[in-house]
């Protein structure tokens, strides 16, 4: 097909039905528009990265000295270190544990909080607060509720007849600890996602489904949820990014302990970067799990994608 | 036809390629570990000089004063002394690793006393002008700042473990007086009784903190030997295994809480759930606010296998001077003499927290007030040697503690002592030789 | 039935509020007991005596109201620059078609993988370079714009029906009038809700602000909490929560108040006819 000539364009486009999208005569004021952003991402994001992708294949040292080229020595190191694997494995069975949960619990809440009248204001702030929480001071809050001895949790399971469990402390449920908080929050921040995506839904379309006859289930997986899609799609990519990119919680309650039970793939990036400085190994890792994130993102798209973009 | 993706791409990677060779660039021109040793201070020009400091919280009374007093004897001298807000000794080093690391090199920092030898490695400091120090300073303590016979850091606020007791619960237990508790098997013996009496486990040893600290402090309290001289470690003996196994003795008598949370912890033994807590004497003060009148308790010496004596490790904080010029140097020696005077020290060593005073007329006062407590006299009068903590080479001193972290949270959940120690041991001389 | 269904629901829902309360219920609880009421044994839900002071003594010694007024003018420096950067970037990305749009798109959602911890230390040599460490432009800089943001508002923008667009070029709006009077009217709950997420995200960060605020008078209120937590010394439980209340308190009150907005904007959002 030959391309047309731009008067030639023009002379078509008037003479066709409106197009579905805005089509710019030149690409200056929306490449303008499109700047400020970049140079952000670029200066702080993309530079960053690729910089730290670089130093994945030298030894960095700390007096601020010359590098030295290793090649791929950082990135045998990291994938033959065992607790390293361990810290990947955690992050997988954390990542299970908590985005179907945080999902579905979100999306109900959400559905819930948006279909009742009175009290609504209170009820969507009270669940949206856990969103809110400052980990640091919500630390200690945390791992005295959790406490083997004296702990509220422990303290009702005592009384519902129950021996105390060792949250924390105990290499099998530290990590299912750290996903509970996680889901707790996640979950909050989903509900956000799916009460504003409710909101996109017209009120007609709840208009004519109540006509039909449509209600429950069928009205949430025929109706709802395929017009929420850009929500849902949403919704999810945030759920996944943020347990696999868990940091903060393990930061303060466990520190990636007991014997790195609840070590995640950060915080043991984290560790390697700035507790053994050896950055070269540290970037090693981050870029693997870069590698690991495109790979997911693009399978979701594959399936989730259908049709829209 | 340049797409607009490539041409992104080129872009970032020639900004990423400018960055790298200019960090490859200023790696060239640092000078090689220079070592400026204190010039004679009387050469120096006071105006021509500024002094940067970093350090954690717990020295801001002493460095207030300190500050004030170096300026009235330099008043043209410039000193930058900002805290940077760490909680704790590892965040500490991470700032300043990483000011260093951008070229904000500070002439002399505050460090834990267990990153000393990776100070040392890594930033070849320079060593202390120990003739600056006020003669009331006592020099016992160097040791714990001595690495290879040269003194690089000059110990500010020094602790020992300690072990605490709730004697209520043993009068309670009818299982005798603290200080009679001198072995290990002591201490079980005590333990059992309280349980007994309880029902609930009675001794917590916090493994989330300082459980390397804690296990040189078994190992050595009993005679053993830690770091061999040739930098592996020397713990694999019989009775350095024995002394470690108190985690799964404790354990599989039910007697530990299995609290791995160092603050944790504290909260049991101040609730009156742990009867028996094993810490540090700069706690003591912390510790006695809490309890305030709830019940007796009391410090008592780290318990041994056999009841020996051996030297605990030095823990805590110290100065080391880090500075690349000699005048800076100097200055930053003279800020150290005034950092350890009795003024100073009182400060640092007084009641918000319980260090062991390096200087024996604070030391003094500091018994002589009405704040000693039965409590604080022992943090006070504290006068056993101390060791250096640690002592493995300091590039793998991160990678070590989390390794002997590792073993003693094997051991407190019940494992098998020789097995785990040894196994240790080993991984420790592997990261060792690499 | 229906009552059934009505009560199980109710139930639920007061399930859940709990729960979602209960943390910061334990925080206030703590922050208003006594040192020797913080540990005790049995359930107890209100503490036995009150201690009001340990809110005073948080204020003071960790600096509380230096720390809240930086962390306000962190946060919404931050907001303005990202709802700067953010917006048109975000309505190009959903309704103007040029060339390019889908490398840029896929660049956008390319940085959303790349997990914070790991720009840190490129951005804190890059910062310390231009003389910029230990300062407020410091703090805000390398957040100025946010593809989280970006993404989230473009999901919202794309929603906006094509008639509304249609109508607006037939009247002949340019694109930045366009953006103003149909586009941002129209995405307005989704940038309210980002402008939420954006504000506790920086309040509540952590790593960064200790990387780069030195001076005591920079520190952000994470930071100045971090002085209760000595880990030599021990702690002062009780004015650690109180203090945590006093930091959450601001973002909570904004949160209140953001939210008439984001009811506004959904009713607003009704496609009339």
């Amino acid at each position: 097909m030959t391309t047309l000539l731009r008067d030639e364009k023009i002379v078509i486009a008037a003479r066709l039905p409106a197009q579905p999208l805005r089509r710019s005569r030149t690409n200056l004021v929306p490449a303008l528009f499109l700047l400020p952003a970049g140079i952000g991402i670029g200066t702080f994001v993309i530079v960053p990265a690729v910089l730290s992708l670089a130093a994945s294949f030298f030894s960095v040292p700390l007096t601020g000295g010359a590098w030295t080229w290793v090649g791929l020595a950082n990135y045998e190191h990291v994938l033959t270190d065992a607790a390293v694997l361990q810290a990947i494995g955690n992050t997988l069975v954390y990542s299970v544990i908590t985005i179907v949960p945080s999902l579905g619990i979100g999306l109900c809440l959400a559905l819930l909080a948006n279909s009742v009248a009175r009290g609504r204001a209170f009820v969507r702030t009270a669940l949206f607060l856990p969103m809110t929480a400052n980990l640091v001071a919500m630390a200690v809050v945390f791992r005295w509720l959790f406490a083997f001895q004296g702990g509220f949790i422990n303290q009702v399971l005592g009384f519902a007849g129950f021996g105390a469990v060792n949250w924390l402390g105990d290499t099998s449920t530290s990590l299912l600890t750290l996903a509970m908080v996680g889901v707790w929050r996640s979950a909050s921040f989903s509900m956000m996602i799916f009460f504003a995506g409710l909101a996109t839904v017209p009120g007609t379309i709840h208009e004519a489904t109540r006509a039909e006859g449509i209600r429950g289930w069928t009205k949430l997986t025929r109706i709802t949820l395929p017009i929420m899609k850009p929500t849902v799609v949403f919704a999810t990519v945030v759920a996944v990014l943020g347990s696999i990119q868990v940091f903060d919680t393990v930061n303060v309650m466990t520190q990636g302990g007991p014997q790195g039970a609840s070590e995640t793939i950060l915080t043991m990036t984290w560790k390697l970067g700035f507790g053994y400085f050896d950055l070269g190994a540290a970037s090693a890792l981050s870029f693997l799990l870069l590698v690991v994130l495109v790979g997911i993102g693009l399978i979701q798209r594959r399936v989730l994608a259908g049709g829209h973009k | 036809m340049l797409t607009k993706r490539l041409s992104l791409s080129l872009g970032a990677l020639a900004a990423g390629s400018i960055l790298l060779s200019g960090c490859a660039a200023s790696g060239a021109s640092v000078p090689a570990a220079s070592i400026a040793a204190a010039a004679n201070i009387a050469h120096c020009n006071p105006a021509e000089n500024t002094i940067t400091v970093t350090y954690g919280q717990m020295a801001n009374e002493a460095m207030a004063i300190a500050v004030a007093n170096l300026q009235k004897t330099y008043p043209d001298l410039t000193i930058n002394a900002t805290p940077p807000s760490t909680s704790n000794y590892n965040e500490l080093t991470q700032t300043i690793v990483a000011d260093i690391a951008v070229g904000n090199r500070p002439d002399l920092i505050m460090t834990g006393l267990g990153q000393l030898q990776f100070w040392v490695d890594t930033y070849s400091p320079s060593p202390i002008d120990t003739s600056v120090l006020r003669p009331t300073y006592k020099t016992q303590f160097l040791g714990a700042g001595t690495v290879d016979g040269t003194v690089y850091l000059a110990t500010n606020q020094i602790s020992a473990t300690v072990l605490l007791v709730n004697q209520d619960a043993l009068d309670s237990a009818d299982a005798g007086e603290a200080k009679d508790i001198k072995t290990l098997d002591d201490l079980v013996a005590a333990a059992e009784k309280v349980t007994a009496d309880t029902g609930q486990p009675s001794v917590s040893i916090p493994t989330d903190g300082l459980p390397e600290w804690f296990s040189q402090a078994l190992i050595q309290g009993s005679g053993e030997t830690y770091v061999n001289s040739d930098g592996t470690a020397g713990f694999g003996s019989e009775k350095a295994i024995e002394a470690l196994s108190i985690w799964p003795t404790l354990k599989n008598k039910n007697l530990e809480l299995g609290v791995v949370n160092n603050q944790d912890a504290i909260a049991q033994f101040i609730g009156g759930n742990a009867a028996f807590l094993i810490y540090t004497t700069s706690t003591i003060a912390t510790i006695q606010e809490g309890i305030g009148d709830a019940f007796n308790w009391m410090p008592v010496d780290l318990p041994s296998v056999g009841g020996e004596e051996g030297a605990l490790p030095a823990g805590g904080n110290g100065w080391i001077v880090l500075s690349e010029d000699a005048c800076r140097a100097a200055y930053s020696n003279a800020l150290i003499a005034e950092l350890l005077s009795p003024e100073a020290v009182s400060a640092a060593s007084g009641t918000s927290y319980s260090y062991i005073p390096v200087d024996t007329e604070a030391g003094d006062a500091l018994l002589a007030s009405d704040a000693a407590t039965k409590q604080l006299t022992y943090a006070w009068s504290y006068d056993k040697p101390l060791t250096p903590w640690g002592g493995f080479a300091g590039k793998d001193t991160m990678e070590i503690f989390d390794t002997v972290r590792l073993m003693t949270q094997k051991l407190q959940s019940g494992a098998d002592a020789t097995e785990t120690v040894n196994e240790t041991v080993t991984n420790i001389n592997q990261i060792v030789s690499e | 039935m229906i009552h059934v269904l009505r009560a199980g629901r109710w139930l639920v829902i007061t399930l859940a509020v709990l729960v979602s309360l209960f943390p910061f219920y334990w925080m206030l609880r703590t922050a208003v007991s006594t040192a020797d009421e913080v540990f005790f044994d049995g359930i107890s839900l209100i503490p036995a005596s009150f201690d009001w002071s340990n809110f005073a003594r948080a204020w003071t010694e960790a600096n509380l109201g230096q720390a809240i007024l930086i962390g306000s003018v962190m946060t919404l420096s931050i907001l303005a620059l990202q709802l700067i950067t953010c917006i048109p970037a975000a309505y190009v990305l959903a309704k103007v078609r040029m060339r390019g749009k889908g490398v840029a798109l896929a660049i956008v959602i390319g940085c959303l993988l790349v997990p914070g911890q790991v720009s840190l230390i490129p951005i804190f040599i890059g910062i310390n370079s231009i003389g910029l460490a230990d300062s407020l432009p410091g703090l805000v800089l390398p957040y100025m714009t946010s593809a989280f943001g970006i993404f989230l508002l473009r999901q919202q923008m794309m929603a906006i029906p094509d008639s509304l667009m249609d109508a607006a070029r037939t009247d002949g709006l340019g694109h930045f009038r366009t953006l103003r009077n149909v586009v941002v009217p129209m995405a307005a709950p989704g940038i309210a809700a980002f402008s939420v997420f954006s504000v506790f995200t920086h309040w509540n960060d952590y790593m960064w602000p200790l990387l780069i605020a030195r001076s005591p008078d920079l520190a952000t209120p994470p930071l100045a909490l971090a002085l209760f937590q000595q880990a030599d010394a021990g702690f002062d439980y009780s004015a650690l929560a109180a203090g945590a209340a006093i930091v959450t308190a601001p973002v909570i009150v904004l949160f209140l108040i953001a939210q008439k907005r984001f009811v506004q904007g959904m009713s607003g959002a009704e496609i009339p006819g």
